[in-house]
């Protein structure tokens, strides 16, 4: 892949007066959600002060990172980012599991390694290996998605996993190792987190044009090569959300079964 | 054949409270038990344990004089089947779950056709849903798939509680004639004291955390 974009366009600048104009488009959301009664407009508010603090934030500090640019800072920033994302990841939890933490910032890790491992340094390619430009908004979208696909796996396998006790106890009263009575849980738990990523992968360029490549043709990189990124991207998305939620739920089902293959309910009972 | 020895196991919400306190009993190779209690009293606690499916917090429980917690477990639960009170599937079909429990049985020559002609099922059943069979139809092939591992010990919780009075009498006909057939050592809980003297050539009573023979049936 070429390293430098042609601009087909100058990139289009925004000044912070063109930004806070947004803001039009989050008053006529507000106003809706009042008109129809939906109770949304507090969370919208303090949803927009968030990110419009947060973003701007995180702009100065890219600036400076992407200045001082060393690995041991990219290590530092990653390991900061897993560690957010696990904690995050931990809150959406409807059944608090000892070590989930550790459960998500491993699998996160793992998906994160593979994915970094083979868009920036066998496709992207920077200069230098390491280069936070390349490297942060990478690592940024891997555990986004990683973060939704591993929540929603882990609490869609958890309640199953109640729902379908007596099946899942016939499983193993028959001699069925933890790893196959737990499969049906584990499938549609996995399966049912990825459906979205699934649909988008199916529909992007029809109905969608995501997010990377419609900033790349903003700022003015020829549509071609803008898609050739977005491919990549999608990739990327999609692998990290079945590594990850993969890898989750099959670290979850370890924690709930002993070397005995008894089933530890009381676990599940923290609902 | 099987023995509980000196076993203690807590209630599965309450740590503190122990349906099995100090609890020794051995029950003997081809014999059928049933075991009375009240309900809540633990009954069905007991099987899980004598099937590996719950820990005990101490003491032992030996298979042929070997502690269970020293065996496989995939070896404990193909010797040890459990019926359990409501019926449960691992797969669509009749055929499917006898196929499931085969796959983990360790027995390649099992006859499914054979295998539901024993409980007294038509083998035009085995490709049948099993959604689509009465509550009575479905215990009779959970009853055959717990046979699919050729087990010494057949665990039974309450298999007629779900059942009308003229179908529980037929599937305790059923066990009675299968246990006495194949020699299984059958375990069968229950609070129906009618059932437990009609089928039980032992019947013992689970109370206080311990087991005991009730007076007036064939004591062991």
């Amino acid at each position: 892949m070429s390293r430098k974009g042609v601009l087909l366009v100058a990139p289009y600048q925004l000044s912070f007066g063109d930004v806070a104009l947004s803001l039009i488009l989050m008053a006529l959301a507000i106003t809706l959600s009042r008109l129809q009664g939906l109770g949304l407009e507090k969370n919208l508010a303090i949803g927009t002060v968030r990110a419009f603090a947060q973003l701007t934030l995180i702009g100065f500090a890219l600036k400076v990172l992407f200045q001082v640019n060393s690995p041991w800072l990219l290590l530092a920033v990653l390991i900061v980012m897993l560690s957010v994302a696990s904690y995050e990841s931990v809150q959406r939890q409807q059944v608090k599991l000892p070590h989930f933490f550790l459960i998500t910032f491993g699998s996160l890790s793992l998906a994160l390694v593979v994915c970094l491992g083979v868009v920036a340094e066998l496709i992207i390619r920077p200069d230098p290996w390491y280069n936070l430009v390349v490297m942060i908004p990478l690592g940024g979208m891997v555990l986004g998605n990683g973060l939704n696909i591993v929540s929603l796996s882990a609490n869609r396998f958890l309640s199953d996993v109640q729902l379908r006790r007596n099946e899942v106890e016939v499983a193993l009263s028959l001699a069925a190792p933890p790893r196959k009575a737990f499969h049906p849980c584990f499938k549609s738990a996995v399966t049912g987190a990825l459906i979205p990523s699934v649909n988008a992968l199916m529909t992007v360029g029809l109905v969608q044009l995501p997010g990377v490549m419609t900033g790349q043709i903003l700022a003015g990189l020829p549509p071609v090569q803008a898609v050739k990124f977005q491919i990549v991207i999608m990739m990327m998305w999609i692998t990290t959300g079945v590594i990850s939620g993969v890898v989750a739920t099959q670290l979850l089902m370890t924690r709930l079964v002993n070397r005995r293959w008894q089933v530890r309910w009381e676990l599940l009972q923290d609902g | 054949m099987l023995t509980l020895d000196s076993v203690w196991k807590s209630a599965p919400d309450q740590p503190h409270t122990y349906i099995l306190r100090d609890c020794t009993y051995t029950f003997e190779a081809g014999r059928i038990y049933a075991i009375l209690g009240t309900s809540g009293v633990g009954k069905t606690t007991l099987l899980r344990t004598l099937n590996n499916l719950t820990p005990i917090n101490r003491g032992r429980i030996l298979l042929r004089d070997r502690d269970i917690a020293t065996l496989h477990p995939g070896e404990v639960r193909r010797s040890v089947s459990i019926l359990f009170q409501t019926p449960a599937f691992v797969g669509t079909t009749v055929a499917e779950n006898l196929a499931f429990a085969q796959r983990f049985g360790h027995w390649n020559d099992v006859d499914f056709t054979a295998l539901l002609e024993r409980v007294h099922l038509d083998p035009s059943f085995l490709d049948r849903p099993v959604t689509n069979l009465s509550v009575g139809q479905q215990q009779r092939v959970c009853l055959a798939r717990t046979l699919v591992t050729r087990p010494e010990v057949l665990l039974l919780d309450e298999p007629t509680s779900a059942l009308d009075d003229d179908t529980a009498e037929s599937i305790l006909e059923l066990v009675r004639e299968i246990s006495g057939r194949e020699k299984l050592l059958t375990i069968f809980v229950t609070h129906r004291r009618s059932h437990a003297r009609k089928l039980g050539q032992v019947v013992l009573e689970l109370a206080d955390g311990k087991l005991s023979e009730c007076p007036g049936k064939g004591s062991s």
